[in-house]
């Protein structure tokens, strides 16, 4: 996966870790430890790419007292994606043949 | 004296944290506006509002606000690169989807209604060889290109009945819909200090256009300020270019180009005011299609 950043692998690990929750931006901000500015470009290339849904929370407004958040969820193709990613990732992490064997 | 200044310290906190929230909320109402697709910045006000509402210090909301407000350029790049890779080919079909839907649609209302292409000749003073163009859907014979059409389509909706606003709404849909943000490099410290400069006196612009390969009677428009980089969200439009090929020369090889971009031998204008800037240069499609059936009711009601 070339074209996932550190960051991008953060936020995938966070819904890896939450597979069956809906999660809001805000969230992710305070959970994974990105800035905004980061955490929203992110969530709207994986939308792009179909590895994560998005919906509006389904509340009114008015109802709510505060304006409806919207709610980011993976799906099945991003949840393959991520388990690939991270396990390449784990896959690096591994020491060496040789440096285990010393 | 450490008394006054104690008693104004805590006014002066007391007001900040009244208004620091509505100034976050004012910065994110800033930030949407710098959105130039209508749908991100409609979706993206919601969506940041809610997020500074959970923020639980008005100082941090700010800051949120601030840090969403710088990554809006950020958003539209990562948005554009998707746009771009395969949508301008599918997004010219689209197009072709929508001119052969209209013919279809203008050949059945002319036979439900018994109209002959001379009766329609005869009211919209549209000429024949063009209305037969339109009938078998070949754009390019039409004189004046596509353009045509929507003179077409508001003189023709009270003699072809009702069907015609809609497709007419569609075909305004289609036509006059942004397409997202062509490519967009990764923007040089020296562009970066240049956008201050063009936030002030305008951008030195200069058009761009993509054509599709099947030489269609559409092109995407979109304009790239040569200072700063920063480009305007790419329109189609209608486009009656021919590709001509520039001979050989001692040093250049052959170029392929449309005539259509010899409208714009002013390649170059410096001090353009930034009419890309939303507060300047968004089209309102509501307002457009508001307009339209204020056009069809007026013509209806003669």
């Amino acid at each position: 996966m070339p074209w996932l950043s550190h960051q991008s692998l953060r936020i995938l690990k966070y819904f890896m870790e939450h597979p069956r929750a809906e999660l809001a931006g805000a969230e992710l901000i305070r959970e994974v430890g990105l800035l905004s500015g980061t955490v929203y470009p992110i969530l709207i290339r994986f939308e792009r790419r179909g590895l994560v849904t998005s919906k509006w929370e389904e509340s009114e407004p008015s109802v709510l007292g505060r304006p409806r958040r919207r709610m980011y969820r993976l799906t099945g193709e991003g949840h393959r994606v991520a388990r690939e990613a991270l396990a390449d990732l784990r896959t690096l992490d591994a020491p060496l043949p040789a440096a285990a064997k010393a | 004296m450490n008394l006054l200044l104690a008693v104004l310290t805590g006014v002066i906190a007391r007001e900040a944290s009244a208004w620091l929230p509505s100034v976050a909320r004012e910065v994110i109402h800033l930030a949407a506006l710098r959105f130039r697709d209508r749908d991100l910045a409609d979706r993206y006000r919601e969506e940041w509002l809610a997020a500074i509402a959970e923020i639980p210090g008005p100082i941090g909301a700010l800051v949120h606000a601030v840090s969403l407000l710088c990554s809006v350029r950020s958003i539209e790049r990562s948005c554009a690169a998707e746009v771009l890779a395969a949508d301008v080919e599918q997004r010219f079909q689209e197009l072709e989807g929508a001119v052969e839907a209209f013919s279809t649609a203008f050949r059945g209302a002319c036979s439900d209604r018994g109209l002959a292409l001379e009766e329609i000749h005869a009211v919209t003073k549209v000429s024949l060889k063009d209305l037969q163009a339109l009938q078998s859907g070949d754009l390019p014979r039409i004189s004046m290109g596509y353009l045509r059409v929507f003179d077409y389509l508001s003189d023709l909706p009270t003699m072809l009945g009702p069907a015609m606003p809609e497709i007419q709404g569609r075909y305004l849909d289609l036509l006059g819909r942004p397409g997202g943000l062509p490519p967009t490099p990764a923007q040089t410290t020296a562009q970066r200090a240049a956008r201050i400069w063009c936030g002030l006196a305008g951008h030195q612009a200069r058009t761009y256009f993509i054509h599709s390969e099947r030489e269609l009677p559409f092109h995407w428009r979109y304009r790239r300020c040569s200072r700063c980089g920063d480009v305007s969200e790419m329109r189609s439009e209608p486009c009656q270019g021919k590709m001509v090929r520039s001979k050989r020369t001692w040093d250049s090889p052959p170029v392929e180009r449309f005539t259509c971009e010899d409208d714009y031998p002013w390649a170059y204008r410096s001090l353009e005011s930034p009419d890309w800037h939303p507060r300047f240069g968004r089209v309102n499609p509501d307002r457009e299609r508001s307009a339209v059936k204020s056009l069809d009711n007026g013509l209806a009601a003669e």
